[in-house]
Protein backbone atom coordinates (compact mmCIF):
# COMPACT_ATOMS: atom_id res chain seq x y z
CA UNK A 1 0.00 0.00 0.00
CA UNK A 2 2.80 2.47 0.16
CA UNK A 3 4.15 2.16 -2.70
CA UNK A 4 1.35 2.39 -4.44
CA UNK A 5 -0.05 5.56 -2.17
CA UNK A 6 3.09 7.17 -2.98
CA UNK A 7 2.95 7.04 -6.73
CA UNK A 8 -0.56 8.46 -6.23
CA UNK A 9 0.19 11.30 -4.12
CA UNK A 10 2.83 12.04 -6.14
CA UNK A 11 0.70 12.33 -9.03
CA UNK A 12 -1.78 13.91 -6.80
CA UNK A 13 0.10 17.09 -5.80
CA UNK A 14 3.16 16.96 -7.74
CA UNK A 15 5.60 17.33 -4.67
CA UNK A 16 8.32 14.79 -3.70
CA UNK A 17 6.96 11.61 -1.57
CA UNK A 18 8.83 9.67 0.87
CA UNK A 19 7.84 6.12 3.12
CA UNK A 20 8.82 6.31 6.71
CA UNK A 21 11.37 9.55 6.72
CA UNK A 22 12.70 12.17 4.20
CA UNK A 23 16.51 12.49 3.62
CA UNK A 24 17.86 15.48 4.83
CA UNK A 25 18.09 18.77 2.50
CA UNK A 26 14.82 17.13 0.67
CA UNK A 27 13.60 20.24 -1.18
CA UNK A 28 10.08 21.20 0.40
CA UNK A 29 7.19 21.03 0.68
CA UNK A 30 7.83 17.61 0.26
CA UNK A 31 5.27 14.56 2.06
CA UNK A 32 5.94 11.33 4.03
CA UNK A 33 3.85 8.25 4.65
CA UNK A 34 4.04 5.71 6.66
CA UNK A 35 1.46 3.18 7.79
CA UNK A 36 0.21 0.33 10.06
CA UNK A 37 -1.48 -2.63 8.52
CA UNK A 38 -3.91 -4.63 10.24
CA UNK A 39 -6.22 -7.90 9.30
CA UNK A 40 -9.47 -6.92 8.61
CA UNK A 41 -12.54 -9.34 9.50
CA UNK A 42 -12.04 -12.85 9.88
CA UNK A 43 -14.12 -15.09 7.67
CA UNK A 44 -14.78 -18.53 8.18
CA UNK A 45 -13.21 -21.80 6.16
CA UNK A 46 -11.16 -19.00 3.98
CA UNK A 47 -7.85 -21.04 4.32
CA UNK A 48 -7.24 -18.61 7.47
CA UNK A 49 -7.07 -15.21 5.31
CA UNK A 50 -9.28 -12.36 6.52
CA UNK A 51 -11.04 -10.51 4.23
CA UNK A 52 -8.86 -7.56 3.72
CA UNK A 53 -6.78 -5.20 5.64
CA UNK A 54 -6.61 -2.58 7.52
CA UNK A 55 -4.35 0.02 6.88
CA UNK A 56 -3.72 3.20 9.45
CA UNK A 57 -1.87 5.71 7.22
CA UNK A 58 -0.28 8.75 8.31
CA UNK A 59 0.62 11.61 6.18
CA UNK A 60 2.97 14.28 6.77
CA UNK A 61 3.44 17.68 4.76
CA UNK A 62 5.82 19.64 5.69
CA UNK A 63 7.16 22.64 4.36
CA UNK A 64 8.75 26.16 4.86
CA UNK A 65 5.76 28.01 5.03
CA UNK A 66 1.77 27.01 6.32
CA UNK A 67 0.76 28.33 2.62
CA UNK A 68 3.06 25.89 0.71
CA UNK A 69 1.44 23.13 2.12
CA UNK A 70 -1.92 23.67 3.41
CA UNK A 71 -3.57 23.63 -0.46
CA UNK A 72 -1.90 20.18 -0.28
CA UNK A 73 -3.64 18.74 2.58
CA UNK A 74 -6.83 20.26 1.61
CA UNK A 75 -6.31 18.32 -1.46
CA UNK A 76 -5.52 14.88 0.03
CA UNK A 77 -8.48 15.29 1.92
CA UNK A 78 -10.64 15.78 -1.05
CA UNK A 79 -9.27 13.22 -3.02
CA UNK A 80 -8.88 10.63 0.29
CA UNK A 81 -11.78 11.03 2.79
CA UNK A 82 -14.37 8.93 1.48
CA UNK A 83 -12.61 7.43 -1.27
CA UNK A 84 -13.24 3.96 -2.39
CA UNK A 85 -11.72 2.29 -5.64
CA UNK A 86 -8.35 1.45 -7.33
CA UNK A 87 -4.99 2.86 -5.99
CA UNK A 88 -2.52 1.34 -8.16
CA UNK A 89 -3.93 -2.22 -8.12
CA UNK A 90 -5.30 -2.30 -4.33
CA UNK A 91 -8.73 -2.36 -4.34
CA UNK A 92 -9.75 0.36 -1.32
CA UNK A 93 -13.22 -0.34 -0.04
CA UNK A 94 -13.41 2.87 1.87
CA UNK A 95 -11.18 5.63 3.28
CA UNK A 96 -11.63 7.76 6.03
CA UNK A 97 -9.61 10.94 7.41
CA UNK A 98 -9.99 10.14 11.41
CA UNK A 99 -7.92 13.71 12.05
CA UNK A 100 -5.34 16.13 11.22
CA UNK A 101 -3.01 18.17 13.35
CA UNK A 102 -0.85 21.09 12.54
CA UNK A 103 1.93 22.40 13.87
CA UNK A 104 5.92 23.28 13.99
CA UNK A 105 8.16 20.72 13.93
CA UNK A 106 11.90 20.26 15.53
CA UNK A 107 13.27 21.64 13.49
CA UNK A 108 11.41 24.86 13.09
CA UNK A 109 9.62 23.74 9.74
CA UNK A 110 5.32 23.80 9.09
CA UNK A 111 4.39 20.35 9.29
CA UNK A 112 0.34 18.99 8.92
CA UNK A 113 -0.35 15.37 9.62
CA UNK A 114 -3.40 13.56 8.22
CA UNK A 115 -4.08 10.43 9.59
CA UNK A 116 -6.71 7.89 7.63
CA UNK A 117 -8.09 4.76 7.90
CA UNK A 118 -8.40 2.60 4.44
CA UNK A 119 -9.90 -0.91 4.25
CA UNK A 120 -8.33 -2.61 1.23
CA UNK A 121 -9.41 -6.06 -0.17
CA UNK A 122 -6.33 -6.89 -1.10
CA UNK B 1 -7.67 -39.50 9.47
CA UNK B 2 -10.48 -39.16 11.91
CA UNK B 3 -12.87 -36.92 13.43
CA UNK B 4 -11.48 -33.50 14.87
CA UNK B 5 -9.19 -33.51 17.38
CA UNK B 6 -7.54 -31.49 19.87
CA UNK B 7 -6.74 -28.07 18.95
CA UNK B 8 -9.64 -27.47 16.23
CA UNK B 9 -9.50 -24.04 15.53
CA UNK B 10 -13.15 -22.65 14.98
CA UNK B 11 -11.66 -20.25 11.23
CA UNK B 12 -12.17 -23.79 9.49
CA UNK B 13 -15.39 -24.52 9.95
CA UNK B 14 -17.68 -24.75 6.66
CA UNK B 15 -20.99 -24.33 6.36
CA UNK B 16 -22.40 -26.38 3.35
CA UNK B 17 -25.94 -27.31 2.13
CA UNK B 18 -27.61 -29.73 0.18
CA UNK B 19 -31.52 -28.98 -1.33
CA UNK B 20 -31.85 -33.05 -1.01
CA UNK B 21 -33.48 -33.13 2.45
CA UNK B 22 -32.26 -36.28 4.79
CA UNK B 23 -28.66 -36.07 3.47
CA UNK B 24 -26.22 -37.61 6.44
CA UNK B 25 -23.16 -38.83 4.34
CA UNK B 26 -20.95 -36.29 4.08
CA UNK B 27 -19.85 -36.53 0.83
CA UNK B 28 -23.16 -35.49 -0.36
CA UNK B 29 -22.28 -31.91 1.13
CA UNK B 30 -20.12 -30.00 -1.78
CA UNK B 31 -21.96 -26.99 -1.70
CA UNK B 32 -20.75 -24.27 0.78
CA UNK B 33 -21.81 -20.58 1.88
CA UNK B 34 -19.46 -18.50 1.25
CA UNK B 35 -18.03 -15.35 2.97
CA UNK B 36 -19.36 -16.77 6.72
CA UNK B 37 -18.33 -14.13 9.74
CA UNK B 38 -20.45 -15.38 12.44
CA UNK B 39 -21.31 -18.81 13.09
CA UNK B 40 -23.94 -20.10 15.52
CA UNK B 41 -23.54 -22.69 17.76
CA UNK B 42 -25.02 -26.12 17.22
CA UNK B 43 -26.59 -26.12 20.97
CA UNK B 44 -28.16 -29.46 22.05
CA UNK B 45 -29.81 -28.94 24.79
CA UNK B 46 -32.57 -31.32 26.41
CA UNK B 47 -35.51 -30.21 28.42
CA UNK B 48 -36.03 -31.60 31.89
CA UNK B 49 -38.62 -32.73 34.43
CA UNK B 50 -38.82 -32.88 38.08
CA UNK B 51 -40.16 -35.82 39.61
CA UNK B 52 -40.85 -35.41 43.90
CA UNK B 53 -41.53 -38.58 45.22
CA UNK B 54 -43.18 -38.88 48.46
CA UNK B 55 -40.70 -39.63 51.33
CA UNK B 56 -37.76 -39.24 49.33
CA UNK B 57 -35.75 -35.48 50.53
CA UNK B 58 -34.55 -34.41 47.51
CA UNK B 59 -36.31 -33.50 43.82
CA UNK B 60 -35.07 -36.16 40.93
CA UNK B 61 -35.00 -34.08 37.75
CA UNK B 62 -34.46 -36.16 34.70
CA UNK B 63 -34.30 -34.93 30.26
CA UNK B 64 -36.88 -35.33 28.54
CA UNK B 65 -37.28 -33.78 25.04
CA UNK B 66 -34.25 -32.47 23.42
CA UNK B 67 -33.96 -29.47 20.89
CA UNK B 68 -31.49 -28.21 18.79
CA UNK B 69 -33.83 -25.09 18.11
CA UNK B 70 -31.64 -22.45 16.18
CA UNK B 71 -28.73 -21.66 14.21
CA UNK B 72 -27.56 -18.14 13.42
CA UNK B 73 -25.31 -16.58 11.08
CA UNK B 74 -24.00 -13.94 9.32
CA UNK B 75 -22.08 -13.36 6.12
CA UNK B 76 -20.65 -10.45 4.60
CA UNK B 77 -23.27 -9.69 1.88
CA UNK B 78 -22.39 -10.92 -1.23
CA UNK B 79 -24.97 -11.55 -4.59
CA UNK B 80 -22.69 -13.70 -6.45
CA UNK B 81 -22.05 -15.83 -3.64
CA UNK B 82 -23.91 -19.08 -4.36
CA UNK B 83 -24.75 -20.43 -1.15
CA UNK B 84 -26.11 -17.04 0.30
CA UNK B 85 -28.24 -16.70 -2.73
CA UNK B 86 -29.67 -20.33 -2.05
CA UNK B 87 -30.48 -19.52 1.33
CA UNK B 88 -32.42 -16.76 0.63
CA UNK B 89 -34.02 -18.65 -1.75
CA UNK B 90 -34.75 -21.45 0.64
CA UNK B 91 -36.29 -18.99 2.95
CA UNK B 92 -38.40 -17.36 0.14
CA UNK B 93 -40.20 -20.63 -0.99
CA UNK B 94 -40.12 -22.05 2.81
CA UNK B 95 -38.38 -25.26 1.62
CA UNK B 96 -36.58 -27.89 4.03
CA UNK B 97 -32.99 -28.21 3.04
CA UNK B 98 -30.13 -30.69 4.75
CA UNK B 99 -27.03 -28.29 6.15
CA UNK B 100 -23.92 -29.19 7.40
CA UNK B 101 -21.32 -27.82 10.00
CA UNK B 102 -17.80 -29.15 9.25
CA UNK B 103 -15.08 -28.68 11.68
CA UNK B 104 -11.42 -29.52 10.51
CA UNK B 105 -8.42 -29.55 12.26
CA UNK B 106 -6.02 -30.07 8.47
CA UNK B 107 -6.62 -34.11 8.47
CA UNK B 108 -9.18 -34.71 10.79
CA UNK B 109 -12.76 -33.70 9.87
CA UNK B 110 -16.42 -34.27 11.60
CA UNK B 111 -19.34 -33.40 9.99
CA UNK B 112 -22.69 -32.70 11.98
CA UNK B 113 -25.43 -32.46 9.41
CA UNK B 114 -28.99 -32.09 10.36
CA UNK B 115 -32.76 -30.76 7.96
CA UNK B 116 -33.74 -27.56 8.76
CA UNK B 117 -35.11 -24.38 7.26
CA UNK B 118 -34.10 -20.68 6.77
CA UNK B 119 -36.13 -19.10 9.61
CA UNK B 120 -34.91 -15.40 9.05
CA UNK B 121 -33.08 -13.59 6.28
CA UNK B 122 -32.18 -10.47 6.99
CA UNK B 123 -29.79 -7.63 5.62
CA UNK B 124 -27.97 -4.98 8.27
CA UNK B 125 -26.00 -2.06 7.54
CA UNK B 126 -24.31 -0.23 10.55
CA UNK B 127 -22.68 2.67 9.10
CA UNK B 128 -19.34 1.89 10.62
CA UNK B 129 -19.29 -1.70 9.18
CA UNK B 130 -19.68 -4.07 6.61
CA UNK B 131 -23.29 -4.87 5.11
CA UNK B 132 -23.99 -8.30 6.33
CA UNK B 133 -26.80 -11.01 5.78
CA UNK B 134 -28.30 -12.32 9.04
CA UNK B 135 -29.61 -15.73 8.77
CA UNK B 136 -31.04 -18.04 11.00
CA UNK B 137 -31.41 -21.95 10.62
CA UNK B 138 -34.47 -23.48 12.50
CA UNK B 139 -33.50 -27.71 12.78
CA UNK B 140 -35.58 -30.09 12.60
CA UNK B 141 -35.11 -33.04 15.39
CA UNK B 142 -31.43 -34.46 15.79
CA UNK B 143 -28.30 -33.74 14.59
CA UNK B 144 -26.63 -36.88 12.70
CA UNK B 145 -22.75 -36.26 13.73
CA UNK B 146 -19.78 -38.04 11.33
CA UNK B 147 -16.07 -38.32 11.95
CA UNK B 148 -13.94 -39.03 9.29
CA UNK B 149 -13.00 -42.40 8.63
Amino acid sequence: MNQELLAYLNSLLGIDGYIIRKPENTPYPAFVISNSISRDLPIYANQGKPMGYTFGIQINLIGNSYKSISPHGQTIIDALDGFSGDIGGVTVIDSTMNGYTEFQNSNKNYELVIDFTVRSLN
Amino acid sequence: MAGIGRGTRGINTKLLYSLTTGAVDPSTFTLPVGDVVSMGDLADAANTTEVTIYGEGYVNTFTTTKNIGQLDFEFLANTTDTGQTALELLYKNGDTASFDLRYSDGTGESDYMFDGQVSAFGISAAADDIVRYTVSIVVHGAATKVNKT
